[in-house]
């Protein structure tokens, strides 16, 4: 691979982190904000979700270093943080929907680019990303046909 | 939604200055502190702005259209 490519393919990797980096923070307080809420199934569920994005850091992390680049960890996007949980889901599908975008033209560039490793590590991280997009959108699903209180009463455990 | 997370300050309340006439960042900090330390949301506060003046812009052209109000 040529120095180009390479530092093509580090720059989108490292613009998916950053999303990562991002979405980890924000994931994360929405958990919180559940778990202060009373909807304990949210948080355990919300909570997996943050530390799936970790994971995903994790390797791009790994990724950057194979490749002789340097993983930025410091840039970080805009977190949007909901103020009810039917706020949240909206607010954390419209992070995932962009991530989708960046990961296929991410997919591409890197393929473009002669990097199937790096290719490889975003289709899988982008699967990762529309199963939780579809774990969102039935959510939302649910809220509007259970309404928003009955979609939330099952969310507090039992004692 | 907290647009600001330095201080605290949702979407409405970033709405609420801009319908009592703040129109510049400076002129939303005085009235909600919303972006007045990091700078990182100042983005969505511009959002918020021109998203409420093209509304007002909007009802101000439909009273100022012939026959929709006057004959009220």
């Amino acid at each position: 691979m040529s120095e180009s490519s390479k530092k093509a393919v580090i720059e989108v990797l490292n613009e998916v982190l950053t999303a990562e980096l991002t979405a980890i923070n924000q994931y994360f307080i929405h958990a919180e904000l559940c778990a202060h809420w009373g909807f304990k199934k949210l948080y355990k569920e919300v909570r997996a979700q943050s530390i799936d994005e970790m994971k995903h850091a994790e390797q791009l992390i790994e990724r950057v270093l194979y490749l002789n680049g340097i993983p930025n960890v410091q840039r970080l996007g805009k977190v949007s943080i909901g103020e009810t949980v039917k706020e949240q889901f909206q607010l954390d599908a419209v992070v995932e929907e962009e991530a989708i975008v960046r990961l296929g033209r991410g997919v591409m560039l890197c393929r473009e680019n002669g990097d199937i490793g790096s290719a490889m590590l975003l289709e899988t991280i982008l699967k990762s990303e529309e199963e939780h997009l579809n774990w969102l959108r039935t959510q939302l699903e649910l809220m509007s046909q259970l309404s928003e209180q009955g979609y939330l009463a099952n969310q507090v455990e039992a004692q | 939604m907290i647009i600001c997370l330095c201080e605290g300050v949702s979407d409405r309340e970033i709405t609420l200055a801009v319908k009592s006439g703040a129109n510049t960042l400076e002129q939303i900090a005085q009235k909600c502190r919303a972006g007045i330390n990091c700078g990182s949301c100042h983005e969505q506060i511009v959002k918020i702005i021109e998203t409420s003046k093209d509304l007002e812009e909007q009802k101000s052209c439909d009273i100022a259209t012939p026959g929709v109000y006057r004959n009220v």
